[in-house]
């Protein structure tokens, strides 16, 4: 045993009195410390208070490992959780981490003929005909929370008929997951969407005026039978 | 495309339908209300009283509203109605289950209280509304009020409803096209409209990173309040969403054009 | 919340790097001509030993967490098999690795009798790569590798082992060339 090299059991052979003067220290070194073990400071040999010292120190890091844990999964919880009823802090954080959204393709940049499409997006690809060249375009690399984002698509006739996710962040294994969830799509893609013809429509659509410009409004006036303005003309 | 309220628009394309589209102006914003089926008209009567109660029970802008009085804690014992009860227990609920996310206790009101559950009050009363017409034997209808959708049944025998999600820059334009059958709510949280209005609860401050949250699922009470969560949280709503309701979808679209959704978004978009 | 296994994969695979390190420095430390010399009293080695245990330990639970967790996606393939992981396949082997790596230095320091000292010796500085591969697993796979936390405690505790590991081959070194003109 390597023990034997090293530990300062007595040795068959009368102790060197260097070494008898070093255990001497580290007797009264550990008596003035630990005031627990003075009480066995009748035993010559030191024998049964190193042991002591041995599950004591194992016992502690055992212990310290343990309490790095416990407070490392406490602290990832109340920095990581929203059900928590004390969580103002981390909605903040949440409500400023996403000031810097998923990157959007940036198809209307790669363009040729980008300024042909007008400032929104949206209404760009409403003129997609006209305005997007056949091809592949990849979007910057934007950073969101979760790592850098990056979307290509794909115009074939004039038309977006791919939208890829090239680069979802990588460098968290639970980002991974919520990005299989919540793959960046083009809104754009779906416009093509606007030719469907619905029954009725999702948006928020509180007053009046936004009301009469909707889509909603239009699907209402051609088949309302009966319309009452009690609250609004 | 602006709504001109004409008779003739409207006698011509009603004839051949069965059933009754109503729009009712309540609680300051459309309500559409679409039956498919032959109903008798107290039906419809006793939706239209029922928006009304609510408007005059639930509105923070009506200063002596039951509601402003219980915000203003000038309530009497016959405003704490049951009722009324429900709808604290309800905003207390949703608080506690989005962490504070939608907290009806904090956003200031109209009234100049702190305590304004209009949030949970449309769509809790747009499904009491639902539940009305059913109780009078109605199978086939849709409820639309102000953007948020509950629905029953079928739009027409053996075809799902058809709902557009509005897209965030052209009003009349869908950003997508959802199919929803026998029950169904489609509820929508956007800043499009009235500037930045949902305000994060923990810093008193609107949000405004994404441009439109629409959340899918069983019941519009909780789909009308996870929307406004959801808006909150951002993107980080969904993960949310997706381990405590796994039942209920969403489909957000941020300020930079692109959409992100729940997997389960796909069980109901058709296009 | 069923998040707690995450946590608890986070938060055990930090510690098992920590006393993996804790481990290597405490062993150089104690071999080191420098400062290995000087009388240690037995709980010196033993707590050598309980770190490097440990660290397994921790190890242990890191990986079975991770494996339970049914949002990470780690299957059984992904624990035991290295190039196995769908996704992120370094950072992944990486970590298997070490901790094949952890388990051979752990498993064979206690019956060390039964190999010759130099076999024993070669087997157990295993522990130098592994503790160096599971520390870039940690940086490359870790939610946490990013903060700054993350970014003062690593290099701190890297440090830590690199030091006495640094005084260990410098000492080796210095008898060596001390050796070398008496052996010409």
């Amino acid at each position: 045993m390597d023990t034997d090299l090293h530990s300062p059991s007595p040795p068959p052979t009368p102790i060197d009195p260097v070494v008898q003067a070093r255990l001497d220290r580290l007797a009264a070194s550990r008596a003035a410390t630990t005031p627990s073990t003075t009480s066995g400071t009748t035993s010559p040999n030191g024998r049964h208070r190193k042991r002591h010292a041995a599950k004591r120190s194992r016992a502690a890091a055992v212990l310290m490992s343990l309490t790095a844990t416990a407070g490392l999964s406490a602290y990832f919880q109340h920095t990581d959780s929203v059900g928590a009823s004390s969580t103002t802090n981390s909605v903040t954080g949440v409500a400023v981490a996403v000031a810097t959204p998923p990157a959007a393709a940036a198809a209307p940049n790669a363009s040729p003929s980008a300024t042909a499409a007008s400032t929104t997006p949206a209404a760009a690809s409403t003129n997609t005909t006209s305005a997007l060249a056949d091809g592949t375009y990849a979007g910057a690399t934007a950073t969101n929370k979760y790592g850098p984002v990056q979307v290509q698509i794909t115009v074939a006739g004039g038309k977006i008929t791919d939208v890829v996710a090239l680069q979802t962040p990588t460098g968290d294994r639970k980002s991974i997951s919520i990005n299989d969830r919540a793959t960046p799509t083009l809104v754009s893609e779906a416009l093509s969407a606007q030719s469907a013809n619905v029954d009725t429509v999702s948006g928020a659509t509180y007053t009046t005026d936004s009301y009469k410009i909707s889509l909603q409004s239009a699907i209402d006036l051609a088949h309302a039978t009966t319309v009452q303005s009690s609250a609004t003309s | 495309m602006n709504a001109q309220m004409t008779n003739a628009g409207r006698d011509s394309l009603t004839q051949s339908r069965r059933g009754r589209h109503h729009v009712e102006f309540v609680m300051g914003m459309a309500v559409s209300i679409d039956i498919r089926d032959d109903l008798p008209s107290d039906a419809l009567d006793e939706v239209v009283q029922w928006l009304h109660h609510v408007d005059a029970t639930y509105s923070t802008y009506i200063p002596d509203s039951p509601i402003s009085r219980v915000g203003l804690g000038i309530a009497s014992a016959e405003d704490m109605t049951r009722e009324v009860g429900e709808v604290v227990a309800l905003c207390e609920e949703l608080r506690d289950d989005t962490g504070g996310a939608f907290d009806a206790f904090v956003v200031p009101a109209p009234n100049g209280s702190h305590f304004d559950p209009s949030g949970v009050v449309k769509g809790w009363s747009i499904e009491r509304a639902a539940t009305i017409l059913e109780r009078h034997g109605a199978t086939n209808f849709c409820i639309n009020a102000g953007g948020d959708i509950a629905l029953r049944g079928h739009a027409r025998p053996g075809e799902p409803w058809l709902v557009g999600i509005r897209h965030p820059d052209l009003p009349d334009r869908s950003a997508a096209v959802v199919a929803g059958a026998d029950r169904l709510a489609i509820a929508t949280s956007a800043t499009y409209e009235r500037g930045a209005h949902i305000i994060d609860p923990s810093t008193g401050e609107p949000t405004a990173d994404l441009a439109s949250v629409t959340i899918i699922g069983p019941d519009l009470t909780y789909a009308d309040a996870y929307a406004t969560a959801v808006f909150v949280m951002g993107p980080d709503g969904l993960n949310w969403l997706t381990r405590r309701h796994p039942d209920y979808a969403a489909f957000l679209i941020t300020r930079r054009d692109t959409a992100l959704s729940t997997s389960n978004f796909a069980d109901h978009r058709v296009s | 919340m069923n998040n707690w296994l995450w946590y608890v994969t986070r938060s055990t695979g930090i510690v098992a790097t920590v006393l993996m390190l804790a481990s290597l420095a405490w062993g150089f430390l104690f071999s080191s001509r420098e400062t290995g010399t000087r009388l240690r009293p037995a709980w010196w080695l033993d707590m050598h030993r309980g770190l490097g245990g440990l660290a397994l330990v921790f190890t242990a639970v890191h990986v079975v967490a991770a494996f339970a967790d049914p949002d990470l996606g780690v299957d059984l393939a992904t624990v035991f098999v290295p190039g196995a992981a769908q996704s992120q396949t370094t950072a992944f082997t990486w970590g298997v690795v070490a901790f094949y790596g952890l388990v051979v230095v752990v498993f064979t320091s206690w019956p060390k009798m039964l190999f010759r000292r130099r076999t024993w010796r070669t087997v157990h500085l295993l522990s130098v790569p592994a503790t160096a591969l599971a520390c870039v697993h940690a940086y490359q796979l870790g939610s946490d590798a990013h903060t700054p936390a993350f970014n003062v405690l690593m290099p701190l505790a890297v440090g830590g082992a690199v030091y006495p590991f640094g005084l260990r081959v410098w000492g080796l070194a210095l008898a060596r060339s001390q050796e070398a003109p008496r052996k010409t």
